[in-house]
């Protein structure tokens, strides 16, 4: 059986494509014995990473369990996350 | 598999590997150094790149480094050169207690002529590369084995894949009594509060954190953000975004073991155990 992408742990919001998905597609995500069905709103490249649900700008990205980083806009299921809508929440410098 | 094959050295170290060490004390004897390497065999050449001028800390952090370097067990000679013979006469006494077989050579042995320094270096490396070529493996038990664990451009399959397949042996390793150190302390940002969970003691899980924060505050003082710079342009090009996302995946290479403990720049670990090596990504 070949997946489409990856959830990490139960919960996460995003998980990471295991091909290149085209925008339009119906992916599959299994999660724990069920699957989570979400349609791409973007091309996802192999490796990146799908929003598995609507996440609101301030929200903490869940990958592995944890947060890596706060969601900078809106990201519908199924579009890209990445550093144009996600953003780090450590070593930040004070602006000035 | 609870036992490997070793080079069991003098102090009770078990080394995998048995190299000459061409090591140069110091920037000055630098290119010297690197000459009768790449004229030797299997030889592994380190020229610290400071001694004369280093004072406190400084120095007392480069001695530890320049001492553990040579009397490492995967060395089986050292030749010390350097243009301080007083250092390198403290370097060698250090060694001869650790039972560590060297040769010295200063500048002043050789006149303070270079090509005589290289010529002499050549042959005296090439007497211990004999020597060292009688010593054989032999088998010894994993307890014995120290590993650090270091990976390299992260991609997101890193941390799906090499870096948990990396703790899985790590965790082997330490059941069986051994040791595994993780370093790159940078790429612990957003995982701290995980290793601090494993940690042995209190005292163990404050000095994850605190090396943790040094690292993070001192990016911060010097006022550039992070993104770019780790996670670099390459990993960011891959698919990883933030540098907790790469740390989550870089410290899965550590396993699930308890933690015993932080050491800092070039101190060796004394107990078995996993154990957490604060240390920058340069030092390993």
């Amino acid at each position: 059986m070949t997946r489409d992408a990856i959830m990490l742990n139960a919960g996460d919001t995003v998980a990471t494509a295991l091909r290149g998905l085209a925008a339009g597609e119906t992916v599959q995500v299994h999660e724990g014995d069920g699957a989570i069905e979400v349609v791409l709103g973007d091309a996802i490249p192999f490796g990146h990473k799908l929003a598995l649900v609507p996440i609101e700008p301030g929200d903490p990205v869940l990958k592995y369990g944890i947060s890596i980083g706060r969601a900078t806009a809106r990201i519908e299921a199924g579009c890209h996350v990445h550093t144009h809508n996600l953003i780090s929440d450590r070593a930040r410098p004070v602006k000035s | 598999m609870t036992t490997f094959q070793g080079y069991h050295r003098p102090d009770g170290r078990i080394g995998i590997r048995n190299r000459l060490l061409v090591l140069s004390v110091g920037g000055l004897t630098g290119p010297a150094c690197r000459r009768i390497a790449a004229a030797l065999r299997d030889v592994a050449c380190v020229v610290l790149p400071y001694e004369a001028g280093l004072i406190g800390e400084d120095k007392a952090v480069h001695d530890r480094a320049a001492l553990g370097l040579a009397a490492h067990p995967n060395i089986g000679a050292t030749l010390l050169i350097g243009d301080n013979p007083a250092v390198l006469a403290a370097l060698a006494e250090g060694l001869v207690a650790r039972k560590a077989a060297c040769v010295v050579l200063s500048m002043d042995d050789c006149g303070n002529d270079t090509f005589a320094l290289v010529e002499r270096g050549l042959r005296a490396g090439a007497e211990l590369i004999q020597t060292m070529s009688r010593q054989r493996r032999a088998t010894a038990p994993l307890s014995a084995l120290v590993v650090g664990l270091e990976c390299g451009r992260s991609d997101p399959s890193s941390g799906l894949i090499s870096n948990p397949l990396l703790g899985r042996v790590a965790d082997r390793i330490v059941d069986a009594g051994g040791t595994a150190m993780l370093g790159e302390t940078t790429e612990w940002l957003g995982a701290e509060h995980l290793l601090a969970a494993r940690a042995r003691s209190p005292q163990v899980a404050a000095d994850i954190v605190a090396a943790v924060k040094r690292r993070e505050q001192a990016a911060v003082d010097a006022g550039f953000d992070l993104s770019g710079r780790n996670p670099t342009p390459t990993n960011m090009a891959s698919g990883l975004t933030t540098i907790e996302e790469k740390s989550l995946g870089s410290t899965a290479k550590s396993g699930a073991r308890p933690i015993e403990g932080v050491l800092g720049y070039a101190e060796a670990p004394a107990r078995p155990g996993s154990r957490r090596w604060k240390a920058s990504r340069a030092a390993l």
